[in-house]
């Protein structure tokens, strides 16, 4: 049975699109926490956005101190129900019932499937209380807008697995939610 | 300079308190493992003993602070840390920020200054160059967003607590006009919270 991961990055009000706010803060710890997400037999589950903006930029980067080699080799399923072909290396689209097709995956061996960013996606998966963990890279910003990655109308319980202090001034939190 | 220093908790999904206005529905959604952590009453408490002054926010709230805190000495069930709260906040320099509030809205909490929304940010600029220790004002996010993009706030004390709340008001108005540095996080076992303490920069343009 994989366990869903859901990895975000997130700005102290809960914003998650277009992270590009995050770069000024990279550092070898953040490097170190996202390198755990990203086991060799790990599947990525993408929505569209995301997808198409790794597909976009990853296949420029093929060295592995980038995370290129991984990203661009790794097993990737996209859920959407609008795009009509996925032609970044080893990519499959998901729609029709999506929630029949994740479970299916889900109860697959093997590791983890990661979401990373694709804020719908994720939204949908707390919506079916199918994320097992979440991983949250809290930055020391406020932004005032942009998507937030919790919705309104979706509620859970959660247990801190991990806190972690970046020097750059991230704090890496970890939940599982809990199911009673 | 005295430091002003805002401590409050935040959800996951980064809600102040839920849209009627109480933390109360927050805390359906909490762990079992966590019911009973004191870890926010000692942290506040831990901030009430640095400060000699401490600013609320509202009239509602001022109220609602004071009859709850008034009672606490009396309640059998009151723990230990909420015991020595309630005697610290009975004793520090209160100002309130209101303009609902009246005179006779205050007693027994009498040595209170009240302030008017007009004036918070001169009075509370005064406040900081006069002598003292630190300042402090525990949640009120109205008041404190008011004050952000005025310089005054020196730092923020989150604590986020395990709880996707779903639904609420946001801690944060918009994007203030400032920077923030991280200046430690602190973690306690068995519990849920994790601290993040930033020093609040203002972003001149």
């Amino acid at each position: 049975m994989r366990k869903i991961i859901v990895t975000e990055f997130l700005s102290l009000d809960g914003v998650m699109e277009n992270p590009m706010w995050t770069f000024p803060y990279w550092n070898d710890e953040i490097a170190q926490f996202k390198a755990e997400e990203t086991t060799a037999n790990d599947v990525l589950l993408l929505g569209r956005v995301t997808y198409e903006g790794f597909a976009e930029a990853w296949p420029q980067r093929t060295d592995e101190a980038s995370g290129g080699k991984y990203f661009n080799g790794v097993r990737k399923y996209v859920v959407s129900n609008t795009l009509d072909k996925a032609e970044w290396n080893n990519s499959q689209i998901i729609r029709g019932d999506i929630l029949q097709e994740i479970t299916k995956l889900k109860q697959q061996d093997g590791e983890n499937l990661v979401v990373h960013g694709s804020g719908t996606l994720a939204r949908w998966l707390m919506q079916h209380d199918l994320v097992d963990t979440y991983r949250l890279l809290v930055y020391p910003v406020v932004l005032g807008e942009g998507k937030r990655l919790f919705d309104e109308g979706v509620s859970a319980k959660l247990q801190l697995v991990d806190a972690r202090t970046f020097s750059s001034g991230v704090t890496a939190l970890v939940y599982e939610p809990v199911r009673e | 300079m005295r430091k002003l220093i805002v401590g409050n908790f935040v959800t996951v999904d980064g809600y102040y308190e839920a849209k009627d206005k109480t933390f109360d529905a927050f805390f359906t959604y909490y762990h079992k493992d966590y019911q009973g952590d004191q870890n926010f009453d000692y942290y506040n408490t831990e901030l009430l003993r640095a400060s000699d002054t401490l600013i609320l926010s509202g009239r509602t709230s001022f109220l609602g602070n004071k009859s709850y805190w008034t009672s606490v000495p009396d309640d059998p069930n009151a723990t230990p840390i909420r015991r020595e709260f309630a005697q610290l906040i009975q004793r520090v320099d209160k100002i309130v920020v209101s303009d609902k509030i009246e005179p006779t809205d205050l007693a027994p909490w009498d040595t209170t200054r009240i302030v008017r929304v007009a004036d918070a940010v001169e009075e509370i600029g005064k406040l900081k160059q006069g002598p003292g220790r630190d300042i402090l004002i525990l949640m009120g996010r109205i008041l404190w967003n008011h004050l952000l993009p005025h310089g005054l706030i020196d730092e923020l004390h989150l604590t986020t607590f395990p709880i996707i709340a779903g639904d609420g008001i946001p801690l944060f108005d918009g994007r203030p006009p400032v920077s923030l540095k991280l200046k430690h996080t602190r973690s306690w076992q068995g519990s849920g919270n994790l601290l993040a303490c930033y020093v609040v920069t203002l972003q001149v343009e």
